[in-house]
């Protein structure tokens, strides 16, 4: 009883207190921000990450590190971290089911696997093209999703299994070209587990126009989610076309999540962690669910490039930075284990 | 009587090949409080989604204000016409006012703002089912009784005039039941919204609505005040039940007691 009255109060001040919660939020992912950019193999106080980013000490060593190297690669793992929340947020509002993700459901797999053909094909694509592939990928492994579970409509579980199942057998073909096309068996790989390693700004202006597009309509689909999570009957009732709002739910979802690889690979578990544990904090209007998830799989995506960072430099030392560099995707997958035990562990399961 | 609001013509819904209301005219008139009853698998929840248009009909026509339900734009029909299915599940962590926030979806759309309408609607649908000291709780630490009143609330913020709901007391206790029925009652006599409910208790049915209308594998097979359907014939030959029928004082309403089931050769529907 303590633990739900707790809960019921804890849920209130976020409620009431809505805004300063998320300004309190900005507040700390601004400083993972900063200390994303200081921490490398060659620290930089906060004091010069802040004089640099405020335009000073143009010509310094400061300078090269920090808006050169470490700016793009900060502001990707936020827009990512911020894309994957959001993506799976909707995911789960759309399938009902609080274990759906962008990952589990075939989308970000669809977005690799466009790109892996595509450098089989052709080579490595430009930068500016990755974002368009990787959507396209994404899109078509959405559809096929969408058409498979289709039985003179479509329900939120079918359209679970069947993403699970899409998931399954994308990325096995992705495995399969991995195989065959042993040369850039590099890329693939980061591709596959989700690095942000040498992520520069080529790939921030590839990826920033999508990023403009697609998280305030994922954020606008705010009031159509809240509607259809109270299930197909009643959203019916309340006059929702409900497969019409399926499908626009499902594309800012791909949209967000697709172009997402094409900078960051296979980046697992923050799609799910994020708006899992965003729900327990701030509740399931996605009103506030969709907003505090953006921010917080932002915070939780740059935490995770921190700890990827700094166990690199702790065991590969820096002789070995550039060359063995600990994937982000790979800390991710880490988190989410031992999320997975977490909960299971609370539950009793 | 002139004033029909929702009434369904020549109607026949079915899933796959199988044709659940084969053939089906019901008029309801503005201001009723209709109890639609009838044994397992009659098509009571089917003919209230089909009057709801959450099913499409195979054949005939539901008119909602003399109109075709399916020439109405579909949020028209959810200002003008409110239905809880029977089953429904409640978010974990929505609270009571979030969830009744969503039954001003018909008049505000999909990029809404909530106006002070939306709000007064809101308040309103709250005060009316008690639930305005429960507004902050989330809807899945509440009883049984208390979620159904959250949900009713959300029909009633959609503020319309034809209310339909289907078996709204199945699975709570007695004490609950009556506090669902009497709310469904006063919405009807004091707020003179029309009612459509679908009832598995033949007694609260009688108490509660004044006219009943008795489905049997998917055709009307009796229709009126509760004084005509709750009869020792209609009970033995639609429901297989032998009863004794009695007039209740206090309530002014016949009641029925069942004795036993009637063997399912000895009478059927016709």
């Amino acid at each position: 009883m303590t633990t739900v009255s707790a809960q019921i109060r804890q849920t209130k001040w976020v409620v009431r207190r809505f805004p300063l919660f998320i300004l309190l939020n900005l507040i700390a992912l601004g400083l993972l921000f900063l200390v994303h950019i200081a921490v490398g193999s060659q620290y930089v106080p906060l004091a010069d990450v802040l004089a640099v980013l405020f335009g000073q000490q143009e010509d310094s060593l400061a300078y090269t590190i920090v808006h050169d190297l470490r700016l793009p690669r900060a502001l990707i793992a936020l827009a990512v971290g911020a894309m994957l929340g959001l993506s799976g947020a909707i995911l789960q509002g759309v399938t009902q089911n609080p274990l759906a993700s962008p990952a589990l459901m075939g989308i970000m797999p669809g977005g690799i696997l466009a790109l892996v053909i595509w450098l089989y094909l052709y080579g490595l694509p430009p930068t500016y093209l990755m974002p368009p592939i990787a959507l396209g990928g994404g899109l078509l492994s959405g559809l096929g999703v969408y058409a498979l579970s289709w039985k003179g409509g479509t329900t939120p579980i079918r359209l679970t299994l069947t993403g699970v199942l899409m998931a399954a057998l994308l990325n096995a073909f992705s495995s399969f070209l991995l195989l065959i096309d042993q040369q850039d068996t590099a890329t693939i790989m980061r591709w596959l587990i989700g690095s942000l390693h040498g992520r520069g700004w080529s790939h921030w202006e590839a990826i920033l126009p999508y990023i403009v597009i697609a998280l305030p309509l994922g954020l606008a689909t705010a009031g159509v989610a809240n509607v259809m999570m109270l299930g197909d009957g009643v959203a019916r009732g309340l006059g929702m076309p409900v497969e019409l709002a399926r499908v626009a739910l499902i594309f800012a979802a791909v949209a967000l999540a697709a172009t997402s690889v094409s900078v960051a690979g296979n980046i697992a578990f923050i799609g799910l962690m994020a708006p899992h544990i965003a729900r327990q904090i701030v509740g399931s209007d996605h009103r506030r669910l969709l907003l505090f998830t953006t921010v917080f799989g932002s915070m939780l995506l740059l935490l995770s490039d921190i700890i990827a960072r700094a166990l690199t430099i702790e065991f590969a030392g820096e002789s070995a930075i550039g060359i063995n560099n600990l994937p982000v995707g790979a800390v991710t997958s880490m988190l989410g284990a031992l999320f997975f035990l977490f909960l299971l562990a609370r539950r009793g399961i | 009587m002139d004033d029909t609001q929702l009434q369904t013509e020549d109607l026949a819904v079915g899933y796959g090949k199988h044709l659940v209301l084969p053939q089906l005219d019901l008029a309801i008139n503005a201001g009723e409080l209709v109890a639609l009853v009838g044994p397992n698998g009659s098509g009571k929840s089917t003919l209230l989604k089909a009057m709801a248009r959450l099913l499409r009909p195979r054949r005939g026509i539901v008119y909602l204000d003399g109109k075709s339900i399916s020439q109405y734009a579909t949020l028209e029909v959810a200002r003008r016409l409110a239905i809880l299915p029977q089953s429904h599940t409640s978010p974990a962590g929505l609270t009571v006012r979030e969830l009744v926030e969503q039954g001003r979806y018909p008049h505000s759309g999909p990029l809404r703002m909530l106006t002070r309408q939306d709000h007064a609607a809101i308040e309103r649908a709250l005060s009316l089912t008690h639930m305005v000291a429960l507004a902050d709780r989330p809807v899945d630490t509440l009883s049984g009784g208390e979620r159904q009143r959250a949900w009713i609330a959300l029909t009633l913020a959609q503020d319309t005039p034809v209310l339909l709901l289907d078996e709204p007391t199945t699975y709570l206790d007695i004490g609950y039941q009556m506090e669902i029925m009497e709310l469904i009652a006063s919405l009807n006599s004091q707020h003179n919204i029309t009612i459509v409910v679908v009832l598995h208790d033949l007694n609260q049915a009688a108490r509660f609505a004044r006219r009943m209308v008795v489905l049997n594998q998917g055709r009307i097979v009796a229709d009126g005040a509760p004084v005509d359907i709750l009869t020792p014939e209609i009970m033995a030959r639609h429901f297989r039940i032998n009863a004794a029928i009695y007039h209740d004082d206090v309530t002014n309403t016949p009641v029925f007691i069942p004795y036993q089931s009637v063997k399912s050769s000895d009478n059927g529907p016709s």
